[in-house]
């Protein structure tokens, strides 16, 4: 089956070009594509271009050079409606106005398709309840767009550009400045339109998670080049390494799908805990600094709570930097669970807490504050 | 529930012009003659057997004055509605393009410039009201197309409006050179004209005022959907399918049309246009421009209806020139505007 | 200490009493001849025998007790010791510098206007021998108000400038000239109630040239005219009614009923619609109020600077149905102005009002005048 291609640069370069000044070119000789149904994600650190490339798939800035097609047709041989028609926007910024409804607001979107003066007919009405209820706002339509929350304003604009129909859409960062919550929902959203009306979507994010978990296609901006491809593929080939150059604390983990931290260490623990504790216990003190050697076994069921024997130890995975952090003398602690609560064993010192937050004060104040 | 909607919405409008009848009404029995209900009816309705002084005084002074005092609320009202919605800015008014500086300048030339004299006459003389009205028209006109001179050459709507008011402020500045070398009475008769009049246009004048203020009013219902689209700001009505280009000239168009020939004969009036769009947004709840459009005239109407009725102050001999009653109303009514929008952020 | 402090407020105590009392203690003896003025309030001559003092008297509006004291002495005879350090004009003057064209009028009439090297206004000038002398650059323009030359005035060094005051400001215009050692007189013939009173400051002008008996008679004839021509038709029983001004915008500016012309409407027999009105400047009625009242008015004159009937009405159409338009009695008061935009009835009308007078005779009472030529005056046609 041939795959229908929505969205085409060859060559491409993007940037800014004034009557006066030479144009500033942010990126060059870019290839990038976007195929019917399906979920484009663009990532990339700040300021790599993100948004010039958005602008400019748009419509909003003609390209520097190169060719950008549209279902195979030149962007710049479209006519503004023609082209709305076509492709619709979503941008960050959080548009306040007052005294517009819900229904109102996504009642534009049918800008294309209306008379001069606007006037909306049944079926036009029709389509705009529906976008409502596909962001999930029923209920929401005669509410004030300035008085909703900031993600229900922006499901506001994503169903204003649902019901601009178009077969693309092109949303800039459209889950900035959400919580998880909202950014899981739009993403979620996003993704069902693309399943279930074969819409082409590009969205930029920099929630790499959901990028990865949830989109058909990575558009990976680096400093040089755009890599494009598959998440995994993106992913397994160790580009997002390069996401950060100037950073070599941040290293990208395969498995896990996200970066991780390179903590700085200062010191070994030997820790003793039960099966229930012990999971919160090495979370607490790797936080903490501390490189866990030594752990119980899983296999033993006879731990009892109340006794003063040690629970037993299974080996856990070292981690393969170990740095000491400067300036701190290396440490070895042990740290053991108690019926009552916990105990800190250090070089010729030991002591007793009662609960794990006790625990990391103790071992903080112990440990991190110069020897005097 | 849509039907309810509907009809509270007719209602809104229809209440609005219940009020424009009883403030024309009014507007018609306030005046430095007394009149009362009992004299004038009569006389409007059948100015051939009521006393020929009274219908003289309505139909000569009364009529006019009310009839321009609707156009000129309805025309400013709508030319800073289309200003307020293209640059997003709550303060904004029909001048903000400096069409009325425009006008001054061409009035200040006409006027102040005592060296035009012909045949022992100054020009000023000769050409009597109407000279003013078209010095007026082309001071605005002249402004109007620089501005959309500079709107087609820079691309940032913001310079524009800095450059419109740098280019007022200029313009201010050389009215105020002419004035220091004119003599006392063109100076007195330059400042009268800033100071607004709703009652000296004539019969054949209003015949020249209505279907400019109509053709302004046209082209400001044909940009409706343009200055919906607005709203959310020019990035998101390019991507509507909006033609900027149109939408511009066709606004720019519109105001400069209202707000010029407002000012050519009835001079500089503020206020008016920037308080009245908010209160129509107010009172209709909505900032869609298809209801608001035919709001704003009607209220703006009434506004400037109630601000003549002021003006003339019953009870006492003396009548305030119109500029001054719009801004004494029209300054606390702003300072509320820019409150409120520190609120929600929004217009 | 405290006595030191004493002494320092003693001493500026001294310092500020003599500061406040500076000339007008001088005992100057009693004059030998004081001038007792017909009509005009505003100056004073007193004839000390070998000296004249003119005073004139709150020349701006508003100005109240503020006095100037101007001393003349014939050229060949000292100056007496008492007139030390006081401003002394040495008469006749031989050059003027006048800041006002009503000036030129009253020069006129004494045979004075070779005198004039400089004066404000050149545009407006009506006098036939100064637009000459303009022409040929023997008479040079030294600007006005805001804008005077001063350094021209430096150069033509005139005996005297003439000005006027509209306002305290003049203090500051007559000090710049103090300070560049011009003297100057103040003149201010324009805040006299009459016509009769500001013709009258022929004889103040007079002064200055020697020509005293010159400007008595020429005022005494004057008077005599105009009363004469009062009396003629103060038995008259049926008076017009006379509009004044014209509409600009909202409002129309109406003549005080209490100024000149209202009184030479008075004195010509005629009853000035406003004639209740109290005060002396012009003030606005609002047009709907004109309307009306003027819907009585038999005549309209003074409106503005219009030639004729149409260009008065392209002000406003509205008032093409008064009765004084209708029946074609509208005249205005500029037969004698100029290309330049000046006006003669500004200029020798100030010091012939017995002419202005005739002429509104003659519009008002066209019966007892027949046949006489207007000489400021012109009826308005279409």
């Amino acid at each position: 089956m041939a795959e229908e291609v929505y969205m085409v640069c060859q060559g491409m370069s993007i940037g800014y070009q004034d009557r006066t000044t030479p144009s500033v070119v942010v990126k060059n000789s870019l290839t990038l594509r976007a195929l019917k149904g399906e979920m484009v994600a663009l990532l990339g650190g700040n300021g790599i271009g993100k948004s010039t490339l958005l602008r400019t798939l748009a419509g909003f800035q003609p390209p520097l050079s190169g060719e950008l097609l549209i279902h195979n047709k030149p962007l710049a041989k479209y006519r503004a409606e023609e082209l709305a028609r076509e492709m619709s926007f979503v941008s960050t910024e959080s548009v306040k106005v007052a005294h517009l409804t819900v229904r109102e607001m996504v009642g534009l979107g049918r800008y294309p398709y209306t008379d001069w003066f606007g006037k909306l007919t049944d079926k036009d009405q029709e389509i705009i309840a529906k976008a409502i209820r596909d962001v999930g706002l029923s209920g929401y339509e005669d509410r004030q767009v300035s008085r909703i929350s900031d993600g229900e304003r922006q499901r506001a604009m994503i169903a204003r550009a649902l019901a601009q129909n178009t077969r693309i859409m092109v949303l800039d960062e459209p889950t900035a400045f959400l919580d998880i919550s909202n950014k899981y929902e739009i993403v979620r959203i996003l993704h069902q339109l693309v399943n279930e009306l074969g819409k082409c979507i590009i969205f930029s994010t920099h929630d790499l998670h959901t990028a990865l978990s949830m989109a058909d296609r990575i558009w990976l901006m680096l400093e040089e080049e755009v890599v494009e491809g598959i998440p995994e593929v993106v992913a397994g080939k160790g580009y997002f390494d390069s996401l950060f150059p100037g950073n070599p604390q941040l290293k990208f983990d395969v498995d896990k799908g996200d970066f991780r931290f390179r903590k700085k260490l200062i010191g070994t623990v030997r820790l003793l805990a039960d099966t229930s504790m012990r999971k919160m216990a090495t979370r607490a003190l790797e936080r903490l600094g501390f490189e866990i050697v030594g752990l119980a076994p899983d296999d033993n069921p006879a731990t009892e709570m109340g006794s003063n024997k040690p629970a037993s130890i299974s080996v856990g995975s070292v981690l393969s930097h170990t740095t000491p952090a400067d300036g701190y003398p290396w440490v070895k602690m042990e740290v053991t669970q108690m019926a009552t609560g916990w105990k800190i064993t250090l070089p010729g010192f030991s002591t007793k807490v009662e609960s794990l937050e006790e625990l990391c004060r103790e071992v903080k104040r112990l440990t991190l504050q110069p020897e005097s | 529930m849509v039907l309810h909607d509907r009809f509270w919405r007719e209602a809104e409008f229809f209440l609005l012009l219940v009020m424009l009848c009883i403030f024309f009404l009014l507007d018609l029995l306030a005046g430095s003659v007394p009149l009362t209900l009992s004299q004038s009816l009569p006389a409007l309705f059948h100015p051939s057997t009521a006393d020929p002084q009274i219908a003289a005084i309505l139909y000569q002074f009364r009529v006019p004055k009310a009839i321009t005092a609707v156009m000129a609320g309805a025309a400013l009202s709508v030319a800073g509605l289309q200003m307020q919605t293209i640059f997003r800015n709550p303060v904004a008014g029909p001048d903000i393009l400096g069409i009325s500086s425009g006008s001054s300048l061409g009035v200040a030339l006409f006027v102040l410039s005592a060296g035009w004299i012909f045949k022992g006459t100054p020009l000023f003389t000769l050409a009597g009201s109407w000279g003013i009205v078209m010095a007026a028209w082309l001071g605005a006109g002249l402004m109007m197309t620089l501005v959309v001179l500079l709107a087609a050459r820079l691309r940032d709507l913001m310079t524009v409006l800095i450059l419109g008011i740098l280019i007022s402020s200029a313009i201010l500045a050389i009215v105020s050179v002419l004035q220091y070398f004119s003599s006392e009475s063109s100076l007195k008769s330059f400042i009268v004209w800033t100071m607004g009049s709703l009652g000296s246009t004539t019969q054949t004048q209003l015949w020249v005022l209505i279907p400019a203020v109509m053709i302004g009013l046209l082209l400001a219902f044909l940009s409706s959907k343009f200055l919906d689209a607005f709203l959310l700001g020019e990035n998101y009505a390019k991507s509507m399918g909006m033609n900027l280009r149109v939408a511009y000239l066709l606004t720019f168009a519109s105001t400069s049309i209202l707000a010029g020939s407002i000012t050519a004969f009835c001079g500089p009036i503020g206020f008016v246009g920037i308080i009245v769009p908010h209160l129509a947004r107010k009172y209709f709840h909505s900032s869609l421009h298809s209801r608001l459009i035919p709001g704003t005239m009607v209220l703006g109407a009434v506004v400037m209806l109630a601000g003549d009725l002021i003006s003339q102050l019953p009870g006492y001999d003396i009548t305030l020139p119109i500029n001054s009653v719009t801004s004494l109303l029209g300054i606390p009514i702003v300072i509320w505007i820019i409150f409120q929008n520190k609120k929600i952020g929004a217009i | 200490m405290p006595g030191r402090v004493l002494l320092f407020i003693l001493l500026i105590c001294c310092f500020f009493g003599c500061i406040s009392n500076p000339k007008n203690k001088k005992s100057t003896g009693s004059p030998v001849g004081r001038q007792q003025n017909f009509a005009a309030t505003g100056f004073s001559v007193e004839d000390f025998g070998t000296f004249q003092k003119l005073t004139v008297t709150d020349p701006w509006q508003k100005s109240k007790n503020n006095q100037f004291d101007y001393y003349l002495v014939e050229k060949g005879r000292n100056i007496p010791d008492v007139l030390k350090g006081e401003q002394v004009f040495q008469t006749p003057l031989r050059t003027v510098v006048c800041l006002s064209t009503t000036h030129i009028g009253f020069l006129d009439a004494l045979k004075e206007i070779t005198a004039i090297t400089g004066l404000s206004g050149s545009a407006y000038v009506s006098n036939e021998a100064i637009k000459k002398g303009l022409a040929e650059n023997r008479i040079h323009e030294v600007g006005n108000e805001q804008g005077i030359n001063y350094e021209m005035i430096l150069q033509l060094k005139p005996d005297v400038v003439f000005a006027f005051g509209v306002g305290s400001e003049i203090g500051a215009q007559t000090n710049k000239l103090h300070d560049l050692g011009i003297p100057v007189v103040l003149v201010g013939e324009y805040l006299e109630r009459s016509p009769l009173a500001k013709a009258e400051w022929i004889k103040f002008f007079g002064a200055f040239f020697g020509k005293k008996q010159m400007a008595d008679s020429v005022y005494e004839n004057i008077r005599i005219s105009y009363e004469k021509i009062r009396n003629e038709v103060s038995k008259e029983t049926e008076l017009p009614t006379v509009l004044t001004g014209l509409p600009f915008k909202d409002t129309w500016w109406i003549a005080g009923g209490r100024s000149n012309l209202a009184e030479l409407i008075a004195d010509a027999g005629g009853k000035f619609l406003w004639r209740e009105n109290l005060s002396r400047e012009a003030f606005p009625v609002s047009l709907e109020e004109v309307f009306v009242r003027a819907s009585k008015a038999d005549y309209w004159i003074n409106c503005g600077s219009v030639g004729n009937i149409s260009e008065l009405m392209a002000f406003d159409q509205r008032f093409s149905e008064l009765p004084a338009v209708k029946k074609s009695q509208v005249y205005n008061n500029n037969l004698r102005s100029t290309p330049g935009g000046g006006n003669d009835y500004w200029e020798s009308g100030v010091v012939h009002p017995d002419l202005v007078l005739a002429d509104l005779v003659a519009i008002l009472h066209p019966k007892k005048t027949a046949g006489k030529d207007f000489y400021y005056y012109k009826h308005l046609l279409k």
